[in-house]
């Protein structure tokens, strides 16, 4: 019994040491910054000029909600995600269902849907802040000039409203290719037999898509819904390129105000207390997504069968 | 013989992966110093021999000539190399971190200013270059004050003045002609109040069926140049930008509320864009287009873009006031950490190289980069020269406090809201005061 047991353990000791090198880069690269974040979070601590940091228990929990420019960005981030999450929710399973329809010349589209996802966001940013400019960008020209629509002509990065409509714009053009292939990826995997018994049976194209289609993407909405969730709650650069957050604090968001007081400011402190309720709000709502998605395996089962 | 194989691979894996963790630490360099070290403690032998590391921003090696003053310095003392490492921004974050463990990449960064200086100053991790760096052709009266003071903490010169830049406005000369804004000589006469400046803004801008094709007046109020643009308007209205403390910057004053108002109307009648908001360049660009007839921003600019508008066809306007009561400056300066071994070495790379004539000429010429240095300014090519020394001259510098950078943020997002008529002129007065109010106006260096 003994000796099979130390065998046992023999025949185990390759397999730890194998994980060990993994575990250690976790426990360092990832373990060892998320418990520091979580301490500094409960402590005053500028980096540029405090020996150590400080404990002040909630304090910068109890402070971001009296700080004006926090509740902008708290504020600016839910209006982001409540216009963007549904956006590319919807816009890219729109799409995903075109393309994995085979329409002629798919290939070109799919290349041109995803091409956004692989530009560098810091030219996209760029690029985006020229098309707009008010007087003398392209999209202000065209509308003036070959639609003849001056009146449509707007400050789109000057006026708030503008700015976050187009700050939510262009992070649609920019993520939606990445879900049209996970969820193409989805559509793929439905059993075809399916939906030709459900032909068989008369339903027609809208009744697929309702009672076949959709329930049987339910994975798909989860890990769809996580990825977009976690864009929509820490969206940074485009505001940070295109608007810098302004004009005032239309545009703040909450990853740019941590970055604003991790790295102007070298808040240390303020800045983690603030990352981790950015955490907070991101698994609330993946738990929320995976709750609304929660499956109800026997049916679609008794679906596939 | 395949278990002890595994076994083997195992545990080299372990090995290697410890290794490469300790390494990740970063190369220390050879003999550095411990945080808080004396400025001799590189003194020890070799030190003005070997590699000596410099870390400019990127910009500044196309503006500059880098490499014929590391061919230079290399010339008069073998056995040394300059080795160049280009950093986006000056980048304190990597270089806390780094001097905070007495390691150092660089042995001169250069880039920065009086704000970055004193957050290494207050952990002692830069030298003091003292009266002694000062002699000769670099004696302290050589160089503009303000300039100089932009290095300097609490009576200790801790960073020394490489590049410098005024707050102007630079104009098109055609554009200012067509609007009729020039005399007989073509040129333009400064305005005295920001009331006048509105009456050329508005005879420059130029607009065609309700669409301004030709902007009057640009303004940086981009996060970068915001409190620059405010502080240096309201020092040629009022003479300083304080409250009677003589510290305290002033948002609350009749001058400080005639400024927003004016600034206000510029955007409310259309003859001044806010895309500088969004865009920090948008204002550059736009002058570079031909598009725009007055930027206000660093002077360098009116030289700059020559080379898209046309030599000769560019001019400053000092900001109304600041042609008596100075303008406001701000720098690009080099620090030598105290953990760098080479630290005479350093300096007298930045005696004989940085400082040098040839070194700024060709960026004076070209880009209108200022040199501290008041005898570069001998015999240069463009005549507008003298204005902007003069203004530089009277110059004034932002005042050093430990929570400045958010005072900047506080006064870009404020005024933003203010000039797009968000909020009006005294609730943003009174945001402002809220705000410098809750700040620490120390230098933030321990004592």
């Amino acid at each position: 019994m003994k000796n099979k047991l130390s065998l046992s353990l023999k025949k185990q000791v390759p397999g730890y040491a194998f994980m060990l090198p993994g575990f250690l880069f976790v426990a360092l690269y990832m373990g060892y910054p998320l418990f520091r974040s979580l301490y500094l979070s409960f402590t005053q601590y500028n980096f540029s000029f405090d020996a150590q940091p400080a404990f002040i228990g909630f304090g910068n929990y109890v402070k971001m909600f009296s700080d004006s420019y926090f509740m902008d960005a708290l504020r600016n981030t839910f209006v982001f995600t409540v216009a963007f999450l549904p956006g590319v929710m919807i816009i890219s399973l729109i799409l995903a269902m075109m393309l994995d329809k085979g329409v002629r010349g798919s290939g070109f589209f799919r290349t041109c849907i995803f091409l956004p996802v692989v530009v560098p966001l810091s030219l996209t940013g760029i690029i985006f802040q020229w098309i707009l400019n008010e007087q003398y960008g392209l999209l202000n020209w065209f509308l003036a000039n070959v639609l003849h629509q001056s009146a449509w002509a707007q400050n789109w990065l000057g006026d708030g409203n503008w700015a976050m409509v187009s700050i939510i714009v262009v992070s649609l053009w920019k993520n939606i290719g990445m879900l049209v292939i996970l969820f193409m990826a989805g559509l793929q995997s439905i059993s075809n037999d399916i939906m030709e018994a459900a032909r068989v049976d008369g339903a027609n194209a809208y009744q697929r898509i309702v009672h076949i289609t959709l329930p049987n993407l339910k994975e798909s909405y989860v890990i769809c819904g996580i990825w977009a969730i976690i864009q929509a709650v820490k969206v940074f650069e485009q505001p940070f390129i295109m608007t810098q957050g302004g004009p005032g604090t239309a545009t703040l968001v909450l990853y740019q105000y941590t970055w604003i007081n991790a790295f102007k400011y070298f808040e240390m402190g303020y800045a983690s207390s603030i990352a981790y309720f950015m955490g907070v709000v991101i698994l609330l709502l993946s738990m929320f997504n995976m709750f609304l998605n929660r499956g109800d395996d026997a049916k679609i089962k008794k679906v596939k069968v | 013989m395949k278990k002890g194989f595994k076994k083997g691979l195992a545990l080299a894996l372990v090995l290697g992966m410890l290794l490469s963790t300790t390494a990740c630490g970063g190369s220390s360099a050879p003999g550095s110093a411990a945080p808080g070290g004396s400025a001799a403690s590189g003194a020890a032998g070799g030190e003005m021999t070997g590699e000596l590391r410099v870390t400019t921003q990127a910009w500044m090696m196309g503006k500059y000539d880098f490499e014929g003053i590391k061919a230079d310095f290399e010339k008069k003392h073998p056995g040394v190399t300059v080795v160049y490492n280009k950093v986006d921004n000056a980048d304190v974050t990597t270089n806390m971190l780094q001097w905070s463990q007495g390691k150092t990449n660089c042995d001169i960064a250069i880039g920065g200013s009086r704000e970055h200086a004193v957050q290494y100053a207050a952990k002692d991790y830069i030298i003091d270059f003292g009266d002694d760096f000062f002699t000769g052709d670099i004696a302290k009266d050589k160089f503009f004050p303000a300039f100089l003071e932009l290095g300097n903490v609490e009576g200790k010169q801790y960073m020394i003045p490489i590049t410098g830049e005024v707050m102007f406005i630079v104009a098109n000369k055609e554009l200012m002609k067509k609007a009729g804004l020039t005399d007989a000589n073509g040129k333009v006469a400064p305005p005295k109040t920001w009331d006048e400046l509105y009456e050329y803004a508005k005879k420059a801008t130029v607009t065609e069926n309700g669409k301004t094709v030709q902007t009057g007046l640009s303004i940086d109020w981009g996060t970068n140049f915001m409190t620059y643009s405010y502080l240096s308007a309201l020092q040629g209205i009022k003479g300083n930008f304080f409250e009677s403390d003589g510290k305290t910057i002033d948002f609350t004053s009749p001058e400080s509320k005639s400024l927003l108002t004016s600034w206000n109307k510029l955007v409310k009648d259309g003859y001044t864009p806010t895309d500088t908001f969004a865009d920090m360049d948008a204002g550059r660009t736009n002058f570079k287009a031909g598009k725009v007839a007055m930027l206000m921003t660093a002077a360098s600019r009116w030289i700059e873009c020559q080379e898209n508008v046309g030599k000769g066809n560019t001019t400053v306007i000092p900001i109304p006031g600041t042609d008596t009561h100075g303008s406001l400056v701000y720098i690009h300066g080099a620090v030598i950490p105290k953990a760098s071994p080479k630290i005479e070495l350093a300096k007298l790379f930045m005696k004989e190289e940085l400082l040098k004539t040839e070194f700024h000429v060709k960026a004076l010429n070209t880009y209108g980069k200022m040199s501290p240095l008041l005898a570069h300014y001998q015999g240069l090519e463009n005549a507008d020269w003298p204005t902007v020394v003069e203004a530089t001259k009277s110059a004034v510098t932002t005042p050093l406090y430990k929570d400045f950078s958010k005072l900047d943020t506080g006064v870009q997002v404020e005024l933003q809201k203010c000039i797009k008529g968000d909020q009006g002129v005294e609730e943003t007065q009174g945001n402002l005061k809220k705000l410098i109010g809750s700040l620490d106006l120390t230098t933030g260096l321990n004592h």
